[in-house]
């Protein structure tokens, strides 16, 4: 880049103008140079205007003048041959008076030239009418007669062309005007282009690209950077957006925040019990509408009350989250698991009947009772889980969470690390169980 | 008409419109001029109908026809009176008339006392002279004989004319003997009659006069003189402080160049163009 480039980027390019002020700038270029060719163009219009007041109070009196002093001039050379041709002497006196009074007219004496040919004139045809014609005289008076028809046709030429040569001066600025007219049409185009293109530039594109990254904010799509607009309105206005983008991302961030913690349990990272019974309303009103089988189930890990008070809290949490990171990898992606209140757990299975719930639930009770719990000094320990399971494609979610729950108290009741399925006597036999896990799609367990 | 009853509004405004009518008639022929032609003194009071011109008075003719044309194009009530040509400018001056048709030159000792019309026509002025007063001044004189060569004659010149002022002022200086009379013709008779040397008047007035048929014939002598204010454009004289007149005057004259009435009414009594 050389340098005269890399000091127009920084003094020109990348400096942002005032709309308000760069307009007024723009409008005050256009105004001066429209304003200079109007002036241009009123110089031609006065120089027309005085060429034609000249031609109307000068140049064709003086032509109307001229074209009088070549008639005049013609009536002389023809009032002279009637001096000659006069049948009568009164007739030759009468055309001799004409030539006098014709010879002494203001207009003939004012050019040097028409008053000495019209005194030769007179004085000739004096001269002729007192000592008598002959072919002599004749001969003389027709050189004279010549002499006056090319004066009078001088006059006459004279005349035309005084009022040509304005005629021409005017249809020269005419013609002058005329091209200073295209001239400020096309400033006027030229100016009136830019504008636009200026405008498009930098205020129509830049709003377009304003309008499309709040819609990008709008959908929560990444924003787009804006490339440095020259407007200075226009810069802050995308900066505003930059900073409405932002903010609007940590609002989302909080949101999404404060959605965790209203919905999960924030020792296990389950559902917490309000969400789950909110989730799980609906999705049984869902299996109602359709008919479609559905599930719940109630858990409790066994003898959790003697982890903590011989371990402590800490150990008690900690095998919380265990238990939860063995639902997680154990449970199905549609099925719902929640902390229920201290070392209880609720469960909703959708889509299933209870005879896949009752082999997922066996399932999830057995790797419970393997798994082994590390305590992190070496040690570690085993917890078993009791589960009760009810059908709630039938009645409220209170009632099947109830039966669910009536089935755990049978669970424990019967000594434990068992499933019950509420409505049936005895639990299932923990081998016929693990036979039939196999067939359930669940996932693999990692441990 | 009138309606009788419940039409008193039409009938108002009826009567009010024939009021502004007839006040607005009133006012076209409101102005009222005293228009004076210079005297021919063959004529009688002019009448109001175009009468066979007599050669001499062609120009008399001429003046009342334009002063009837331009009252008509000034929708004035004219009063035409002849008077003789040196009583014009004092009766103007004293407000006996509006308008003096007289062929005024313009001098700037008239600007003076009146004011002038756009030109009418344009006049020079010559000399005139017996055949044989002028050959004999032609054998006298080395030169032509001019205005300015005279010395020692007797001119004879229209009273209160612009010849006349002129000859007054230089009579001493050249010897002139100055024949002070009221008519072109008086000052034609008088060459004739052999008591004037030379007759020193406007060019179309001595054509006026001049009979082709006389023995001798007096012939005109140097050429067309316009110098010392002997020559120039011709006008209508009216009151210096009557500049709304002047400038209807004007407007007249105008119109009748523009629409050709003028070279009409000019040729229908002068066989040359001098306007």
């Amino acid at each position: 880049m050389s340098a005269w480039q890399a000091f127009l980027r920084k003094h020109w390019m990348q400096r942002s103008w005032p709309a308000g002020k760069a307009f007024a700038w723009l409008v005050s270029l256009f105004g001066l140079a429209f304003a200079a060719q109007i002036f241009w163009l009123a110089g031609d219009q006065r120089q027309v205007l005085e060429s034609s007041a000249r031609l109307l109070n000068s140049t064709v009196p003086s032509t109307l003048e001229q074209f009088r002093l070549a008639r005049n001039i013609e009536q002389l050379r023809l009032d002279g041959e009637r001096v000659f041709s006069g049948r009568t002497p009164v007739a030759r006196q009468q055309a001799l008076f004409i030539v006098s009074l014709l010879s002494s007219h203001p207009a003939m004496l004012a050019d040097r030239r028409t008053a000495a040919l019209a005194s030769e004139v007179e004085t000739f045809l004096v001269q002729a009418a007192r000592e008598g014609m002959s072919e002599q005289r004749y001969a003389e008076w027709d050189t004279l007669s010549n002499r006056l028809s090319l004066l009078a046709d001088d006059f006459s030429i004279e005349g035309a062309n005084l009022a040509t040569d304005d005629l021409q001066l005017m249809a020269t600025i005419m013609l002058h005007s005329q091209f200073k007219l295209a001239l400020v049409l096309a400033l006027v185009a030229v100016f009136l282009g830019g504008f636009l293109f200026l405008i498009h530039r930098h205020l129509i594109r830049p709003l377009q690209k304003m309008d499309k990254a709040l819609n990008e904010l709008r959908s929560g799509s990444a924003l787009t950077p804006f490339s440095r607009a020259s407007m200075a309105e226009i810069r802050a206005v995308e900066g505003a957006i930059g900073q409405l983008r932002d903010v609007m991302h940590e609002n989302q961030k909080a949101r999404q925040e404060l959605h965790v913690l209203a919905t999960t349990d924030s020792l296990t990272g389950m559902f917490n019990r309000r969400h789950f019974l909110a989730l799980a309303e609906e999705e049984i009103k869902r299996a109602h509408r359709y008919a479609r089988p559905i599930c719940v189930g109630m858990a409790d890990l066994d003898h959790f009350k003697d982890i903590n008070d011989r371990y402590g809290h800490a150990v008690g949490d900690r095998v919380l989250q265990s238990i939860s990171d063995l639902f997680g990898h154990t449970l199905r992606q549609s099925d719902w698991v929640s902390r229920y209140g201290g070392e209880e757990f609720a469960f909703m299975f959708t889509e299933t009947t209870i005879e896949e719930a009752h082999r997922l639930a066996e399932r999830l009770r057995q790797r419970t009772a393997d798994n082994w719990i590390d305590l992190g000094d070496g040690s570690g320990l085993q917890m078993t889980l009791s589960l009760g399971l009810a059908e709630a494609s039938k009645g409220s979610l209170e009632a099947a969470l109830g039966r669910a729950d009536a089935a755990l108290y049978t669970a424990k009741k019967q000594g434990r690390n068992r499933v019950v399925i509420a409505g049936e006597a005895t639990a299932t036999p923990r081998k016929a169980v693990h036979e039939s896990s196999d067939d359930l799609d669940l996932p693999v367990d990692e441990r | 008409m009138c309606f009788p009853a419940g039409s008193s509004g039409v009938c108002g405004r009826l009567g009010a419109l024939c009021c502004a009518a007839l006040v607005c008639a009133g006012s076209a022929v409101g102005l009222e001029l005293r228009v004076a032609i210079a005297r021919a003194p063959v004529l009688e009071t002019p009448a109001n109908t175009q009468a066979a011109p007599k050669p001499t008075a062609l120009l008399a003719d001429f003046n009342f026809a334009l002063a009837r044309e331009i009252c008509r194009r000034l929708t004035a009530k004219c009063v035409y009176t002849y008077q003789p040509f040196a009583e014009i400018i004092p009766a103007i001056e004293d407000k006996r008339i509006e308008l003096g048709f007289g062929n005024h030159l313009r001098t700037k000792a008239r600007e003076a006392q009146v004011a002038f019309s756009g030109p009418l026509w344009y006049s020079s002025s010559r000399l005139l002279s017996t055949p044989a007063v002028a050959e004999r001044f032609a054998r006298q004189s080395a030169s032509e004989v001019t205005l300015d060569t005279l010395r020692d004659v007797r001119v004879a010149v229209v009273s209160a004319s612009q010849q006349h002022a002129y000859l007054r002022s230089v009579a001493d200086t050249q010897r002139l003997q100055v024949l002070d009379l009221a008519t072109a013709r008086e000052c034609i008779e008088a060459l004739n009659a052999e008591q004037a040397d030379f007759v020193l008047m406007y060019g179309l007035g001595a054509y006026l006069e001049l009979d082709a048929t006389l023995q001798p014939t007096p012939v005109f002598i140097g050429p067309g003189i316009i110098d010392h204010e002997l020559g120039g454009s011709v006008h209508i004289v009216l009151a210096r402080d009557d500049d709304a007149l002047r400038r209807r005057v004007d407007l007249a004259l105008d119109d009748m160049r523009r629409d050709g009435s003028y070279p009409r009414l000019w040729r229908r009594h002068f066989p040359v163009d001098l306007y």
